[in-house]
Protein backbone atom coordinates (compact mmCIF):
# COMPACT_ATOMS: atom_id res chain seq x y z
CA UNK A 1 0.00 0.00 0.00
CA UNK A 2 2.55 2.62 1.07
CA UNK A 3 4.15 1.35 -2.49
CA UNK A 4 1.50 2.21 -4.52
CA UNK A 5 1.15 5.59 -2.47
CA UNK A 6 4.76 6.97 -2.70
CA UNK A 7 5.34 5.90 -6.30
CA UNK A 8 1.98 8.07 -7.84
CA UNK A 9 2.51 11.51 -7.91
CA UNK A 10 -1.01 13.59 -7.27
CA UNK A 11 -1.88 17.01 -8.12
CA UNK A 12 -2.88 18.93 -5.98
CA UNK A 13 -5.62 22.06 -6.51
CA UNK A 14 -4.74 25.43 -4.50
CA UNK A 15 -7.85 27.93 -4.69
CA UNK A 16 -5.98 31.00 -2.99
CA UNK A 17 -5.57 34.74 -4.64
CA UNK A 18 -2.69 35.66 -2.10
CA UNK A 19 0.21 35.67 -4.31
CA UNK A 20 2.44 35.37 -0.86
CA UNK A 21 0.49 32.68 0.37
CA UNK A 22 1.05 30.62 -3.05
CA UNK A 23 4.58 31.09 -3.11
CA UNK A 24 5.19 29.67 0.26
CA UNK A 25 2.92 26.71 -0.18
CA UNK A 26 5.31 25.49 -3.07
CA UNK A 27 8.02 27.05 -0.75
CA UNK A 28 6.70 24.08 1.27
CA UNK A 29 6.22 21.36 -1.11
CA UNK A 30 10.20 22.24 -2.19
CA UNK A 31 11.02 22.31 1.53
CA UNK A 32 10.00 18.60 2.28
CA UNK A 33 10.40 17.60 -0.86
CA UNK A 34 6.80 17.14 -1.80
CA UNK A 35 6.74 15.22 -5.25
CA UNK A 36 3.01 16.07 -5.70
CA UNK A 37 2.41 18.57 -8.31
CA UNK A 38 0.98 22.05 -7.30
CA UNK A 39 -2.09 23.81 -9.64
CA UNK A 40 -2.71 27.00 -8.48
CA UNK A 41 -5.69 28.92 -9.81
CA UNK A 42 -6.72 32.64 -7.73
CA UNK A 43 -10.56 32.58 -7.67
CA UNK A 44 -13.67 29.99 -7.59
CA UNK A 45 -14.88 30.47 -11.15
CA UNK A 46 -11.53 29.41 -12.24
CA UNK A 47 -11.58 26.41 -9.81
CA UNK A 48 -14.92 24.99 -11.26
CA UNK A 49 -13.73 25.20 -14.73
CA UNK A 50 -10.58 23.86 -13.59
CA UNK A 51 -12.24 21.05 -11.94
CA UNK A 52 -14.60 20.55 -14.93
CA UNK A 53 -11.60 21.00 -17.21
CA UNK A 54 -13.68 23.66 -19.51
CA UNK A 55 -12.69 27.00 -20.71
CA UNK A 56 -8.84 27.25 -20.31
CA UNK A 57 -8.80 23.82 -18.50
CA UNK A 58 -9.63 21.97 -21.23
CA UNK A 59 -6.36 19.74 -20.40
CA UNK A 60 -6.15 19.59 -16.64
CA UNK A 61 -5.53 16.55 -14.64
CA UNK A 62 -8.23 15.54 -11.58
CA UNK A 63 -6.74 16.93 -8.21
CA UNK A 64 -6.28 14.04 -5.66
CA UNK A 65 -7.07 17.31 -3.45
CA UNK A 66 -7.87 20.73 -3.26
CA UNK A 67 -6.61 23.46 -0.75
CA UNK A 68 -9.30 25.98 -1.04
CA UNK A 69 -9.50 29.25 1.00
CA UNK A 70 -12.69 30.99 2.17
CA UNK A 71 -11.77 34.61 1.19
CA UNK A 72 -12.07 34.53 -2.79
CA UNK A 73 -13.15 36.98 -4.74
CA UNK A 74 -16.29 36.83 -6.83
CA UNK A 75 -17.51 33.35 -5.66
CA UNK A 76 -16.35 32.88 -1.47
CA UNK A 77 -14.67 29.37 -1.12
CA UNK A 78 -18.02 28.56 0.70
CA UNK A 79 -19.93 28.55 -2.47
CA UNK A 80 -16.87 26.45 -4.38
CA UNK A 81 -17.62 24.43 -1.66
CA UNK A 82 -21.35 23.62 -1.85
CA UNK A 83 -21.10 23.68 -5.60
CA UNK A 84 -18.46 20.16 -5.27
CA UNK A 85 -20.14 18.98 -2.46
CA UNK A 86 -23.29 18.78 -5.12
CA UNK A 87 -21.27 17.51 -8.08
CA UNK A 88 -21.40 13.62 -8.26
CA UNK A 89 -18.39 13.40 -9.98
CA UNK A 90 -16.58 15.79 -7.71
CA UNK A 91 -17.55 15.18 -4.63
CA UNK A 92 -15.41 12.48 -3.59
CA UNK A 93 -11.90 14.86 -3.76
CA UNK A 94 -11.01 16.16 -0.27
CA UNK A 95 -11.35 19.42 0.26
CA UNK A 96 -8.83 21.03 2.84
CA UNK A 97 -9.96 24.75 3.71
CA UNK A 98 -6.97 26.50 4.26
CA UNK A 99 -7.30 29.96 4.82
CA UNK A 100 -6.39 32.80 7.32
CA UNK A 101 -10.25 32.90 8.70
CA UNK A 102 -10.67 31.48 12.15
CA UNK A 103 -14.01 32.75 12.70
CA UNK A 104 -16.40 30.48 14.06
CA UNK A 105 -18.71 30.85 11.58
CA UNK A 106 -16.79 29.55 9.18
CA UNK A 107 -15.54 26.80 10.44
CA UNK A 108 -19.14 25.19 11.22
CA UNK A 109 -20.21 26.24 7.85
CA UNK A 110 -17.30 24.71 6.07
CA UNK A 111 -17.78 21.55 7.83
CA UNK A 112 -22.02 21.46 7.35
CA UNK A 113 -20.65 21.37 3.29
CA UNK A 114 -18.80 18.65 4.03
CA UNK A 115 -15.11 19.82 3.62
CA UNK A 116 -12.65 17.70 5.05
CA UNK A 117 -10.94 19.82 7.13
CA UNK A 118 -10.78 23.33 8.23
CA UNK A 119 -7.48 24.70 8.79
CA UNK A 120 -5.78 28.11 9.74
CA UNK A 121 -3.31 29.39 7.90
CA UNK A 122 -0.37 29.65 10.71
CA UNK A 123 0.96 33.31 11.35
CA UNK A 124 4.61 31.31 11.78
CA UNK A 125 6.35 30.12 8.80
CA UNK A 126 7.57 27.25 9.95
CA UNK A 127 4.78 26.15 11.33
CA UNK A 128 2.76 27.23 7.83
CA UNK A 129 4.90 24.65 6.00
CA UNK A 130 4.58 22.15 8.52
CA UNK A 131 1.09 22.10 7.83
CA UNK A 132 1.13 21.98 4.68
CA UNK A 133 3.17 18.95 4.70
CA UNK A 134 1.01 17.45 7.14
CA UNK A 135 -1.76 17.78 5.08
CA UNK A 136 -0.38 16.75 2.16
CA UNK A 137 0.82 13.96 4.36
CA UNK A 138 -2.53 12.91 5.66
CA UNK A 139 -4.49 13.21 2.35
CA UNK A 140 -2.04 12.02 -0.43
CA UNK A 141 0.45 9.46 1.54
CA UNK A 142 -1.86 8.32 5.10
CA UNK A 143 -5.39 7.86 3.71
CA UNK A 144 -6.74 5.84 1.39
CA UNK A 145 -9.07 7.48 -1.20
CA UNK A 146 -11.31 6.04 -3.95
CA UNK A 147 -10.04 5.78 -7.48
CA UNK B 1 -69.81 85.98 46.18
CA UNK B 2 -69.99 86.93 50.15
CA UNK B 3 -71.60 83.26 50.65
CA UNK B 4 -68.33 81.57 49.28
CA UNK B 5 -66.26 84.16 50.98
CA UNK B 6 -67.92 83.46 54.31
CA UNK B 7 -67.47 79.95 53.33
CA UNK B 8 -64.14 80.15 52.94
CA UNK B 9 -63.69 82.25 56.35
CA UNK B 10 -65.67 79.06 58.11
CA UNK B 11 -63.53 76.64 56.69
CA UNK B 12 -60.09 78.79 57.83
CA UNK B 13 -62.12 78.63 61.83
CA UNK B 14 -60.10 76.28 63.81
CA UNK B 15 -61.93 73.33 65.23
CA UNK B 16 -61.75 75.08 68.49
CA UNK B 17 -63.40 77.92 67.76
CA UNK B 18 -66.44 75.71 65.53
CA UNK B 19 -67.29 73.77 68.71
CA UNK B 20 -67.24 76.76 70.93
CA UNK B 21 -69.65 78.65 68.77
CA UNK B 22 -71.64 75.49 68.52
CA UNK B 23 -71.75 75.35 72.78
CA UNK B 24 -72.28 79.15 72.65
CA UNK B 25 -75.36 78.88 70.64
CA UNK B 26 -76.47 76.08 73.00
CA UNK B 27 -75.69 77.88 76.08
CA UNK B 28 -77.75 81.40 74.33
CA UNK B 29 -80.45 79.14 73.46
CA UNK B 30 -80.75 77.17 76.80
CA UNK B 31 -80.60 80.74 78.10
CA UNK B 32 -83.35 82.03 75.71
CA UNK B 33 -85.62 79.08 76.37
CA UNK B 34 -85.14 79.43 80.23
CA UNK B 35 -85.99 83.41 80.47
CA UNK B 36 -88.66 82.42 78.26
CA UNK B 37 -90.25 79.53 80.58
CA UNK B 38 -89.95 81.94 83.36
CA UNK B 39 -91.99 84.56 82.01
CA UNK B 40 -94.09 82.30 80.87
CA UNK B 41 -94.19 80.48 84.65
CA UNK B 42 -94.37 84.06 86.22
CA UNK B 43 -97.86 85.10 84.09
CA UNK B 44 -99.04 80.90 83.73
CA UNK B 45 -102.11 79.77 85.60
CA UNK B 46 -101.25 76.31 84.79
CA UNK B 47 -97.90 75.82 86.19
CA UNK B 48 -97.10 72.05 84.84
CA UNK B 49 -98.15 72.90 81.27
CA UNK B 50 -95.74 75.79 81.24
CA UNK B 51 -93.06 73.87 83.19
CA UNK B 52 -93.59 71.05 80.24
CA UNK B 53 -93.43 73.92 77.67
CA UNK B 54 -90.49 74.64 79.10
CA UNK B 55 -88.53 71.41 79.17
CA UNK B 56 -90.38 70.67 75.93
CA UNK B 57 -88.02 74.15 74.64
CA UNK B 58 -84.86 72.80 76.49
CA UNK B 59 -84.86 69.47 74.94
CA UNK B 60 -86.11 70.45 71.21
CA UNK B 61 -83.17 73.27 71.81
CA UNK B 62 -80.49 70.49 73.11
CA UNK B 63 -81.74 68.15 70.09
CA UNK B 64 -81.00 71.08 67.98
CA UNK B 65 -78.21 71.98 69.19
CA UNK B 66 -76.26 68.19 69.48
CA UNK B 67 -77.91 67.93 65.09
CA UNK B 68 -76.46 71.75 64.66
CA UNK B 69 -73.26 70.56 66.10
CA UNK B 70 -72.93 67.50 64.16
CA UNK B 71 -73.85 68.65 60.67
CA UNK B 72 -71.24 71.25 61.56
CA UNK B 73 -68.29 68.71 62.59
CA UNK B 74 -69.13 66.75 59.66
CA UNK B 75 -69.17 69.42 57.36
CA UNK B 76 -65.73 70.81 58.87
CA UNK B 77 -63.62 68.05 60.06
CA UNK B 78 -65.26 64.45 59.69
CA UNK B 79 -65.68 64.92 55.47
CA UNK B 80 -62.67 67.18 55.06
CA UNK B 81 -60.18 64.68 56.88
CA UNK B 82 -61.66 61.87 54.89
CA UNK B 83 -61.04 63.29 51.90
CA UNK B 84 -58.48 64.07 52.64
CA UNK B 85 -56.99 60.64 54.05
CA UNK B 86 -58.41 59.78 49.98
CA UNK B 87 -56.24 62.30 48.19
CA UNK B 88 -53.06 61.78 50.96
CA UNK B 89 -53.77 57.85 50.08
CA UNK B 90 -53.48 58.77 46.34
CA UNK B 91 -50.29 60.57 46.75
CA UNK B 92 -48.74 57.90 49.20
CA UNK B 93 -49.51 55.29 46.03
CA UNK B 94 -47.07 57.46 44.09
CA UNK B 95 -49.50 59.99 41.89
CA UNK B 96 -47.11 62.73 43.58
CA UNK B 97 -48.51 65.12 40.82
CA UNK B 98 -52.01 64.93 42.66
CA UNK B 99 -52.71 68.62 44.40
CA UNK B 100 -54.19 67.72 47.22
CA UNK B 101 -57.10 70.54 48.02
CA UNK B 102 -59.24 70.22 50.83
CA UNK B 103 -62.23 72.92 52.57
CA UNK B 104 -62.65 72.37 56.33
CA UNK B 105 -61.34 73.43 59.45
CA UNK B 106 -58.32 75.05 59.71
CA UNK B 107 -56.24 71.67 60.76
CA UNK B 108 -57.85 70.15 58.40
CA UNK B 109 -56.61 72.56 55.35
CA UNK B 110 -53.26 73.60 57.19
CA UNK B 111 -52.58 69.66 57.74
CA UNK B 112 -53.77 69.65 53.43
CA UNK B 113 -51.35 71.96 53.03
CA UNK B 114 -48.28 70.07 54.88
CA UNK B 115 -49.14 67.16 52.42
CA UNK B 116 -48.98 69.77 50.01
CA UNK B 117 -45.47 71.15 50.67
CA UNK B 118 -44.23 67.50 51.17
CA UNK B 119 -45.52 66.01 47.92
CA UNK B 120 -43.40 69.20 45.84
CA UNK B 121 -40.39 68.54 47.99
CA UNK B 122 -40.91 64.71 47.17
CA UNK B 123 -41.33 66.08 43.66
CA UNK B 124 -38.30 68.33 43.31
CA UNK B 125 -36.19 65.54 45.17
CA UNK B 126 -37.43 62.90 42.60
CA UNK B 127 -37.01 65.30 39.33
CA UNK B 128 -33.78 65.99 40.79
CA UNK B 129 -33.05 61.99 41.37
CA UNK B 130 -34.08 61.44 38.14
CA UNK B 131 -31.77 64.03 35.92
CA UNK B 132 -28.65 62.78 37.79
CA UNK B 133 -29.65 59.41 36.97
CA UNK B 134 -30.11 60.01 33.99
CA UNK B 135 -26.83 61.74 33.78
CA UNK B 136 -25.42 58.79 35.44
CA UNK B 137 -27.33 56.57 32.52
CA UNK B 138 -26.01 58.29 29.81
CA UNK B 139 -22.36 58.16 31.48
CA UNK B 140 -22.60 54.55 31.45
CA UNK B 141 -23.39 53.73 28.43
CA UNK B 142 -21.06 55.95 26.52
CA UNK B 143 -18.33 54.32 29.01
CA UNK B 144 -19.80 51.03 27.79
CA UNK B 145 -19.84 51.82 23.93
CA UNK B 146 -16.61 52.80 24.03
CA UNK B 147 -15.37 50.50 25.45
CA UNK B 148 -17.64 47.89 23.11
CA UNK B 149 -15.47 49.93 20.56
CA UNK B 150 -11.93 50.04 21.95
CA UNK B 151 -12.30 46.31 22.68
CA UNK B 152 -13.42 45.51 18.97
CA UNK B 153 -11.06 48.07 17.52
CA UNK B 154 -8.25 45.78 19.58
CA UNK B 155 -9.83 42.60 18.40
CA UNK B 156 -10.20 43.67 14.25
CA UNK B 157 -6.37 45.51 14.39
CA UNK B 158 -4.98 42.90 15.86
CA UNK B 159 -6.70 40.42 13.09
CA UNK B 160 -6.36 42.19 10.57
CA UNK B 161 -2.97 42.97 11.36
CA UNK B 162 -1.72 39.35 11.49
CA UNK B 163 -2.24 39.21 7.70
CA UNK B 164 0.52 41.43 6.26
CA UNK B 165 2.58 40.81 9.52
CA UNK B 166 2.71 37.04 8.52
CA UNK B 167 3.61 37.89 5.17
CA UNK B 168 6.82 40.06 6.68
CA UNK B 169 7.50 37.88 8.75
CA UNK B 170 7.34 34.60 6.76
CA UNK B 171 9.34 36.18 3.73
CA UNK B 172 12.27 37.48 6.30
CA UNK B 173 12.34 33.87 7.84
CA UNK B 174 12.67 32.50 4.30
CA UNK B 175 14.89 35.10 3.34
CA UNK B 176 17.25 33.81 6.15
CA UNK B 177 16.77 30.38 6.11
CA UNK B 178 17.31 30.52 2.27
CA UNK B 179 20.09 32.96 2.19
CA UNK B 180 21.77 33.26 5.49
CA UNK B 181 25.63 33.35 5.24
CA UNK B 182 25.46 33.83 1.30
CA UNK B 183 25.32 37.68 1.37
CA UNK B 184 27.58 39.65 3.31
CA UNK B 185 27.91 39.88 7.15
CA UNK B 186 25.88 43.16 6.63
CA UNK B 187 22.86 42.08 5.00
CA UNK B 188 22.52 38.77 7.22
CA UNK B 189 21.86 41.14 10.30
CA UNK B 190 19.83 43.14 8.43
CA UNK B 191 17.55 40.32 7.89
CA UNK B 192 17.91 39.26 11.64
CA UNK B 193 16.34 42.67 12.35
CA UNK B 194 13.75 42.08 10.18
CA UNK B 195 13.09 38.82 11.15
CA UNK B 196 13.19 39.60 15.24
CA UNK B 197 10.85 42.95 14.66
CA UNK B 198 8.68 40.85 12.68
CA UNK B 199 8.25 38.18 15.28
CA UNK B 200 8.11 40.88 18.06
CA UNK B 201 5.50 42.57 16.43
CA UNK B 202 3.37 39.61 16.23
CA UNK B 203 4.36 38.63 20.00
CA UNK B 204 2.31 42.22 20.71
CA UNK B 205 -0.06 41.29 18.25
CA UNK B 206 -0.74 38.47 20.28
CA UNK B 207 -0.65 39.96 23.65
CA UNK B 208 -3.30 42.36 22.46
CA UNK B 209 -5.55 40.13 21.31
CA UNK B 210 -5.00 38.20 24.62
CA UNK B 211 -5.43 41.35 26.41
CA UNK B 212 -8.73 42.05 23.85
CA UNK B 213 -10.21 39.04 24.43
CA UNK B 214 -10.11 38.73 28.31
CA UNK B 215 -14.32 39.03 29.37
CA UNK B 216 -15.41 38.52 25.51
CA UNK B 217 -16.35 34.49 26.20
CA UNK B 218 -19.49 34.27 26.96
CA UNK B 219 -18.83 31.37 29.92
CA UNK B 220 -19.50 32.96 33.38
CA UNK B 221 -17.20 32.31 36.05
CA UNK B 222 -17.28 29.14 37.66
CA UNK B 223 -15.83 27.39 40.62
CA UNK B 224 -12.37 26.70 39.62
CA UNK B 225 -9.28 25.21 41.48
CA UNK B 226 -6.82 28.14 42.15
CA UNK B 227 -4.26 24.62 42.86
CA UNK B 228 -5.01 23.30 39.28
CA UNK B 229 -4.44 26.55 37.94
CA UNK B 230 -1.12 27.05 39.65
CA UNK B 231 -0.43 23.55 38.46
CA UNK B 232 -1.13 23.81 35.23
CA UNK B 233 1.03 27.03 35.57
CA UNK B 234 4.01 25.16 36.30
CA UNK B 235 3.74 22.83 34.13
CA UNK B 236 3.47 25.31 31.43
CA UNK B 237 6.93 26.28 32.66
CA UNK B 238 8.00 23.84 33.49
CA UNK B 239 11.17 24.16 31.70
CA UNK B 240 12.40 27.54 32.83
CA UNK B 241 11.44 26.12 36.32
CA UNK B 242 14.26 23.06 35.56
CA UNK B 243 16.98 25.28 34.16
CA UNK B 244 16.65 28.01 36.57
CA UNK B 245 16.22 25.55 39.20
CA UNK B 246 13.38 27.59 40.72
CA UNK B 247 11.38 26.36 43.84
CA UNK B 248 7.52 27.61 44.18
CA UNK B 249 6.66 26.82 47.90
CA UNK B 250 2.77 27.04 48.77
CA UNK B 251 -0.17 25.15 50.44
CA UNK B 252 -3.10 23.68 49.59
CA UNK B 253 -4.76 26.99 47.56
CA UNK B 254 -8.72 27.28 47.77
CA UNK B 255 -11.52 27.26 45.06
CA UNK B 256 -12.27 30.57 43.34
CA UNK B 257 -15.28 32.01 41.32
CA UNK B 258 -13.17 32.73 38.17
CA UNK B 259 -12.22 31.31 34.76
CA UNK B 260 -9.38 28.25 34.63
CA UNK B 261 -7.74 29.13 31.41
CA UNK B 262 -7.41 32.92 32.84
CA UNK B 263 -6.40 32.17 36.16
CA UNK B 264 -3.99 29.94 34.69
CA UNK B 265 -3.08 33.13 32.67
CA UNK B 266 -2.69 34.93 36.33
CA UNK B 267 -0.16 32.64 37.73
CA UNK B 268 1.84 31.65 34.56
CA UNK B 269 1.96 35.47 34.50
CA UNK B 270 3.48 35.95 37.79
CA UNK B 271 5.54 32.91 38.49
CA UNK B 272 7.24 33.61 34.73
CA UNK B 273 7.81 37.05 36.18
CA UNK B 274 9.48 36.04 39.24
CA UNK B 275 11.71 33.40 37.07
CA UNK B 276 12.84 36.12 34.88
CA UNK B 277 13.50 38.41 37.07
CA UNK B 278 15.35 36.40 40.25
CA UNK B 279 18.88 38.60 39.73
CA UNK B 280 20.73 35.46 39.23
CA UNK B 281 19.42 33.89 41.89
CA UNK B 282 18.11 30.40 42.38
CA UNK B 283 13.94 32.01 42.49
CA UNK B 284 12.46 30.97 44.84
CA UNK B 285 8.34 31.91 44.95
CA UNK B 286 5.90 31.75 48.03
CA UNK B 287 2.54 31.61 47.07
CA UNK B 288 0.40 31.92 50.55
CA UNK B 289 -3.36 33.04 50.85
CA UNK B 290 -5.65 33.96 53.95
CA UNK B 291 -8.77 35.05 54.42
CA UNK B 292 -10.47 38.67 53.47
CA UNK B 293 -14.02 38.28 52.76
CA UNK B 294 -15.73 37.59 51.11
CA UNK B 295 -12.22 37.01 48.73
CA UNK B 296 -9.00 35.10 49.00
CA UNK B 297 -6.38 36.93 49.06
CA UNK B 298 -3.40 35.66 47.79
CA UNK B 299 0.34 36.53 48.52
CA UNK B 300 2.92 35.65 45.40
CA UNK B 301 6.33 36.85 46.29
CA UNK B 302 9.89 36.43 45.10
CA UNK B 303 13.38 36.66 46.34
CA UNK B 304 14.37 38.59 43.26
CA UNK B 305 15.37 42.09 42.06
CA UNK B 306 12.57 43.43 43.22
CA UNK B 307 10.35 46.11 41.70
CA UNK B 308 11.01 49.91 43.10
CA UNK B 309 7.84 51.27 44.76
CA UNK B 310 7.73 54.22 42.34
CA UNK B 311 6.67 52.21 39.67
CA UNK B 312 3.92 49.97 41.95
CA UNK B 313 1.37 51.44 39.58
CA UNK B 314 2.92 51.75 36.04
CA UNK B 315 4.21 47.98 36.09
CA UNK B 316 0.47 47.12 35.35
CA UNK B 317 -0.05 49.71 32.21
CA UNK B 318 -0.09 47.75 29.07
CA UNK B 319 3.33 47.56 27.72
CA UNK B 320 5.22 49.53 29.81
CA UNK B 321 8.10 47.88 30.76
CA UNK B 322 10.80 48.89 33.51
CA UNK B 323 13.92 47.46 31.90
CA UNK B 324 16.09 46.91 29.00
CA UNK B 325 14.83 44.24 26.09
CA UNK B 326 18.43 42.53 25.91
CA UNK B 327 18.24 42.09 29.54
CA UNK B 328 14.77 40.95 29.99
CA UNK B 329 12.38 39.88 26.90
CA UNK B 330 9.25 40.23 26.75
CA UNK B 331 6.06 42.51 25.21
CA UNK B 332 5.22 44.30 28.30
CA UNK B 333 1.68 42.60 28.76
CA UNK B 334 1.78 40.25 31.35
CA UNK B 335 0.88 42.44 34.26
CA UNK B 336 -1.80 44.46 32.32
CA UNK B 337 -3.07 41.13 31.53
CA UNK B 338 -2.99 39.73 34.93
CA UNK B 339 -4.77 42.74 36.42
CA UNK B 340 -7.37 43.02 33.64
CA UNK B 341 -8.15 38.92 34.72
CA UNK B 342 -8.20 39.51 38.24
CA UNK B 343 -10.61 42.61 37.33
CA UNK B 344 -12.43 41.11 35.72
CA UNK B 345 -12.99 38.16 38.03
CA UNK B 346 -14.03 40.99 40.77
CA UNK B 347 -11.04 41.15 42.57
CA UNK B 348 -7.88 43.54 43.03
CA UNK B 349 -4.03 43.25 42.49
CA UNK B 350 -1.29 45.08 43.55
CA UNK B 351 2.20 45.46 44.02
CA UNK B 352 3.07 45.44 48.12
CA UNK B 353 5.19 48.55 48.34
CA UNK B 354 6.47 47.46 52.08
CA UNK B 355 8.23 44.35 50.76
CA UNK B 356 12.07 45.62 50.04
CA UNK B 357 13.63 41.62 49.17
CA UNK B 358 12.01 40.51 46.20
CA UNK B 359 9.13 41.63 44.95
CA UNK B 360 5.32 41.08 46.25
CA UNK B 361 2.01 40.67 44.43
CA UNK B 362 -1.24 40.53 46.53
CA UNK B 363 -4.17 40.16 44.52
CA UNK B 364 -7.98 39.11 45.76
CA UNK B 365 -10.54 36.77 43.70
CA UNK B 366 -14.45 36.19 45.02
CA UNK B 367 -14.70 33.44 47.34
CA UNK B 368 -17.70 31.02 46.49
CA UNK B 369 -20.78 31.35 48.39
CA UNK B 370 -20.60 28.17 49.77
CA UNK B 371 -17.08 29.08 51.68
CA UNK B 372 -17.55 31.87 52.98
CA UNK B 373 -18.49 31.57 57.54
CA UNK B 374 -21.77 31.96 58.36
CA UNK B 375 -20.23 34.20 61.11
CA UNK B 376 -18.86 36.17 58.67
CA UNK B 377 -21.97 37.57 58.01
CA UNK B 378 -23.56 38.03 61.03
CA UNK B 379 -20.11 39.52 62.47
CA UNK B 380 -17.15 38.51 63.85
CA UNK B 381 -17.70 35.63 66.43
CA UNK B 382 -15.22 34.48 68.95
CA UNK B 383 -14.64 30.63 66.93
CA UNK B 384 -14.98 29.71 63.66
CA UNK B 385 -16.63 26.43 63.44
CA UNK B 386 -16.59 24.85 59.63
CA UNK B 387 -18.42 21.65 59.23
CA UNK B 388 -17.67 21.15 55.98
CA UNK B 389 -14.01 19.82 55.98
CA UNK B 390 -13.46 21.25 52.59
CA UNK B 391 -13.82 24.43 54.16
CA UNK B 392 -11.33 23.02 57.06
CA UNK B 393 -8.56 22.01 54.41
CA UNK B 394 -9.36 25.56 52.63
CA UNK B 395 -8.21 26.81 55.60
CA UNK B 396 -5.62 25.24 56.37
CA UNK B 397 -4.15 27.15 53.50
CA UNK B 398 -3.81 30.21 55.96
CA UNK B 399 -1.23 28.26 57.77
CA UNK B 400 2.23 29.84 57.70
CA UNK B 401 3.58 27.26 54.86
CA UNK B 402 7.35 27.63 55.71
CA UNK B 403 8.14 26.29 59.38
CA UNK B 404 11.57 26.78 58.98
CA UNK B 405 10.72 30.70 58.36
CA UNK B 406 8.42 31.55 61.02
CA UNK B 407 9.41 35.43 60.53
CA UNK B 408 8.94 35.03 56.96
CA UNK B 409 8.23 38.02 55.34
CA UNK B 410 5.03 36.14 53.83
CA UNK B 411 3.52 35.90 56.87
CA UNK B 412 -0.35 35.43 56.08
CA UNK B 413 -0.78 38.40 58.62
CA UNK B 414 0.97 41.34 56.97
CA UNK B 415 -0.52 44.22 56.28
CA UNK B 416 -2.90 45.47 53.62
CA UNK B 417 -1.18 48.36 52.00
CA UNK B 418 -4.57 50.12 51.96
CA UNK B 419 -5.23 49.57 55.54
Amino acid sequence: MADCADSKVIDVLMVDDDDGDVLMTREAFEYYKIRNRLHVVPDGELALQFLRRSGPFADAPRPGLILLDVNLPRRSGLEVLAELKQDPDLLVIPVVMLTTSRAEEDIVRSYSLHANAFVSKPVDFEQFIEAIRQIDNFFLTLVRLPG
Amino acid sequence: MSGTRRAEAAGRWPLSRIVGAAVLALLLFSVAVVVVGEIALVSAHDVSTALDGVFIGVAVGLLLTVVLLALVLRATAIRPLRALAAQVRRVADGDFEHEVTVRGAREVTSLAADVNTMRERILQELAASRRANAVLEAHAAELQRSNAELEQFAYVASHDLQEPLRKVASFSQLLQRRYAGKLDARADQYIEYAVDGAKRMQALINDLLAYSRVGRSAREPALVSSDAALAQARANLAEQIEETGATVETGHLPLVLAELPLLIAVFQNLLSNSLKFSGGKQPRVVITVRRDEPFWRFSFSDHGIGIDPDYAERIFVLFQRLNERSAYPGTGIGLALTRKIIEYFGGRIWLDPTCTEGARFLFTLPMPEETLAPDAIEGPGPARTLPDPQAARLIEAQAPLDPDHPEDPEDPEDEDPDG
